[in-house]
């Protein structure tokens, strides 16, 4: 009888606990122990990255801490990956203020073949942003999982600002001025590949190397015999003329004018 | 008594879990549950069933095997809880998890005291 007694007391103590358990974990929620601010935004080029980030004040004055506070995000351009993290801010007990950034690596840019086309066209990318952790001690785990859509700003621009045909006694000269700038923190050079084509085939090819990082302004220039320019001008709305650029033996298409 | 015991029985373990289960799902559509109802009426069936059974056979080998089969019964209900522990909360493109299967893991620890209690009463009445 005295064995059942102490039984059913620790039956009872153990769900006592449990429940306290239970509702001092839940407690904070409705009570607003756990605080989250934003204390700031901030963009630019930090350290070879193009960086975006927030600072997050949280403020957890409940009687848990928040443990192994993970975040992983990975970025997208439709299905390439452009850049991956994960960082752990630890545990979190009390007042403190979270540095979460998202980087690009510039380098990475420039290298990778399938990154290349960033540097000329803007798009949207995909933030796929994970988030994981711990309460009381693990004994609750979350996870925290988006996707959000970012406009992606071109990092070097090309224009073409009009064309006009100059000629000597040997020679005519098809001129396409154009403006090429690109960011401070690129660094190299590029290699402007212009053609231009006639019913499919290519009549003149002209190549330009621009150094990359300044704000450039130049012709293009297509030189063909004085003998042939009764041919051009009674084609010229056929012809059309495409740029590409490569860098690094990657090629990205930049547009085609008629 | 013995039959409001059964009916304790699939009342906490069956109807009261399947109407919380529902309430979520009708009532609150961003929150998403892992539980089925019909799994909670099964197992709930097997727990009244056995809960009868054992508190009505005057055979103690009988009343034994029943109190086995109430103890699986009851602990599949829990480890059911257990697994299934993780609700999803849905909002505008955000997935908020968050999974409680340690909290409910630590129901094991008044279980387990609940049926050794049982056996030991049972082991007490043979002698």
């Amino acid at each position: 009888m005295r064995i059942k007694t102490i039984f059913r007391i620790t039956i009872i103590l153990s769900y006592l606990i449990i429940v306290i358990l239970i509702a001092s974990m839940i407690y904070p929620i409705p009570a607003h122990q756990i605080e989250i601010k934003e204390l700031g935004n901030y963009y630019g080029y930090i350290n070879g990255n193009l960086t975006a980030g927030t600072y997050l004040n949280i403020n957890n004055r409940g009687p848990y801490p928040i443990n192994d506070f993970t975040m992983h995000y990975d970025l997208y351009n439709s299905t390439i990956k452009v850049s991956s993290d994960t960082t752990n801010f630890g545990d979190i007990a009390g007042n403190k203020t979270l540095n979460v950034s998202f980087r690009i690596n510039v380098n990475e840019l420039l290298i990778k073949p399938e990154l290349v086309y960033l540097i000329f066209h803007s798009t949207n990318l995909t933030l796929s942003l994970k988030v994981n952790g711990g309460y009381a001690y693990g004994l609750v785990k979350f996870f925290f999982n988006t996707n959000v859509t970012i406009a992606w700003e071109r990092l070097a621009a090309f224009n073409i600002t009009g064309h006009y045909v100059t000629n000597n006694s040997t020679d005519i000269f098809v001129h396409f001025p154009f403006y090429f700038g690109s960011a401070p923190f690129l660094h190299g050079n590029i290699t402007l590949i212009s053609k231009m084509v006639l019913n499919g085939t290519v009549i003149g090819i002209f190549n330009k190397t621009i150094p990359l990082g300044t704000n450039y302004t130049s012709e293009i220039i297509f030189k063909f015999p004085i003998s042939e320019m009764n041919y051009l001008q009674s084609n010229v709305k056929f012809i059309k003329v495409s740029f590409s650029a490569r860098i690094n033996n990657s090629t990205v298409d930049l547009g085609v004018i008629q | 008594m013995r039959i409001f015991h059964t009916i304790y029985a699939f009342s906490i373990y069956g109807l009261l879990s399947s109407l919380i289960v529902y309430s979520i799902n009708e009532y609150l559509p961003f929150l998403s549950l892992r539980y089925s109802i019909i799994f909670f009426m099964i197992l709930a069936a097997f727990i009244s069933a056995f809960t009868f059974l054992y508190e009505n056979s005057r055979d103690r080998r009988l009343r034994s095997v029943f109190l086995i089969l109430l103890a699986f019964s009851s602990l599949a209900y829990l480890l059911y809880l257990i697994v299934n522990a993780t609700s999803l909360v849905h909002a505008d493109g955000v997935v908020i998890g968050v999974d409680y299967s340690l909290i409910i893991s630590l129901f094991l620890v008044p279980f387990a005291l609940r049926y050794s209690q049982k056996f030991l009463e049972l082991r007490i009445e043979k002698n």
